[in-house]
């Protein structure tokens, strides 16, 4: 009698654990990287509907790499009314940004010049700027490219807690910096420009991303950038007709980049802080 | 003899139970463009062209997952609302379809393509989808899937055509165009399920 009522019980235990939900579960044994935020922090921005674009397109980028699990449950952002928790994910983008090798005083926005004056200046943040421009100092930022840094300690500790949280092992930021449309005056089709038309206009994408280790706060950046000239444009403009259009020109490139992002988060920035 | 029944019984109920309840609730609505309007005259028809993506969603679907289609419970012109709100992570509108997910979508991106020759064809009409899966009960993002489809055109032209540029194609192009990209992000959803 106690054998079937053990039974009964391992039934019981077998009907629960099939019943919950198994659709899109994570792949034990892969690392799991959470898409924080995908922002930019340059001068010239995208409007906000190439941001949604490049964010799909980096996010199944990532998923069809089949060698990392994806959490995309921040990939709706609304911008316009930022929570408390966009707040949060902001302050650690910038404070991977401001102190990484990449910076760039001159190309960030007013809101990044802000946040790194203080904390490169030491300064205090209620008296604001205390950072000047020093190109010995931006020579020594530049030699530690390509090595991982560490958060500020405030940062490390709210990326634990995000990680705990979330449940993941990696937080990814982009910060699409520079993205620009301008025609190229002098050139042969210059003498034509047409709005629709891409010919005669230069495109020009630049992107950095930001891989942070959820437990020890530690940061892999990278950079991409891409600019397509007349050459390269003409050929495409064979490719795809006399009515590629900057829209078109502009969704090529980001995916292109939303690729090389994935590849170099999983080829590099996760061998760099600590991948599986 | 009592004891036995009871072993047989739960054991049958613990073979089908799983089956019965592990088909999950998958609710489609419809895509919607991020295109440029001036570029195109699209206009409010290409709705109807859209709704081609979550037949072919439901069809792709429905032998793992109970799917249902959800856009018959707004009128087109609150779709854009409707999206929105689940771009919010907000769901409550379709709380009375009862799915455990929602799936919505959008037109990322469609042109012709020159050098693509299918088919001794010269120009094929290419339309990227992408599709985000949420969670109803929570809101949150749980999949996102993206592909592309590409078709070439089918005979004779007749008809009102569409434009990109200077660019005119049917709508059957732009149609078929979709339902490949529909049959690849159903796809990866079915190995993600």
């Amino acid at each position: 009698m106690r054998s079937i009522g053990s039974i009964m019980l391992l039934c019981l235990l077998l009907m629960t654990c099939s019943t919950a939900s198994a659709a899109f579960n994570r792949t034990a044994g892969l690392p799991t990287i959470l898409i924080g935020e995908v922002r930019g922090y340059g001068e010239n921005e995208l409007i906000p509907k190439y941001f949604e674009d490049f964010r799909d397109e980096l996010a199944a980028a990532l998923q069809q790499s089949n060698k990392v699990n994806v959490d995309v449950s921040r990939i709706m952002l609304n911008a316009d009314q930022p929570s408390e928790e966009d707040k949060l994910f902001s302050l650690i983008h910038k404070d991977a940004i401001a102190r990484g090798a990449l910076y760039r005083r001159e190309y960030a926005n007013a809101e990044m010049i802000r946040y790194a004056d203080v904390l490169l200046g030491g300064g205090d943040p209620k008296k604001g700027r205390s950072y000047f421009q020093d190109d010995n100092i931006t020579k020594e930022r530049m030699k530690r490219a390509g090595k991982p840094y560490e958060l500020t300690f405030t940062a490390v500790k709210q990326v634990n807690e995000i990680g705990q949280r979330y449940g993941v092992d990696y937080i990814l930021f982009v910060n699409l910096r520079d993205a620009d449309v301008w025609r190229k005056t002098g050139g042969i089709f210059g003498t034509h420009p047409d709005d629709d038309d891409f010919r005669g206009k230069k495109v020009l994408v630049e992107l950095e991303y930001y891989l942070v280790n959820a437990k020890t706060g530690m940061v892999y950046e990278g950079q991409n950038a891409e600019k397509k000239t007349s050459l390269t444009t003409n050929a495409l403009v064979g490719k795809y007709g006399n009515d590629f259009t900057v829209h078109d020109m502009v969704n090529y490139i980001l995916k292109d980049q939303a690729e090389k992002v994935a590849d170099g988060v999983i080829n590099k920035a996760l061998k760099a802080v600590g991948g599986k | 003899m009592v004891g036995r029944i009871i072993l047989i019984a739960t054991l049958m109920i613990g073979l089908i139970m799983p089956t019965v309840e592990a088909r999950e609730t998958f609710g489609v609505v419809d895509i919607v463009s991020r295109i440029d309007e001036s570029m195109t005259n699209l206009d409010g028809d290409e709705l109807n062209m859209f709704h081609s993506v979550t037949d072919v969603l439901i069809a792709d679907l429905s032998p793992i997952v109970d799917v249902i289609d959800l856009t018959g419970e707004v009128t087109a012109a609150r779709l854009d609302e409707l999206i929105l709100q689940l771009n919010q992570g907000n769901c409550s509108e379709l709380a009375d379809a009862h799915c455990d997910y929602i799936i919505y979508g959008f037109l990322m991106n469609f042109n012709r393509s020159k050098g693509d020759r299918i088919a001794g064809k010269s120009e094929a009409v290419t339309a990227d989808v992408s599709i985000r899966v949420v969670d109803a009960r929570t809101g949150v993002c749980v999949f996102i899937a993206k592909s592309r489809g590409i078709a070439v055109a089918r005979g004779v032209r007749v008809g009102p055509m569409l434009r990109i540029g200077s660019f005119e194609f049917s709508e059957e192009q732009l149609i078929d165009a979709l339902e490949e990209a529909a049959h690849g992000l159903a796809a990866q959803l079915r190995e993600n399920i």
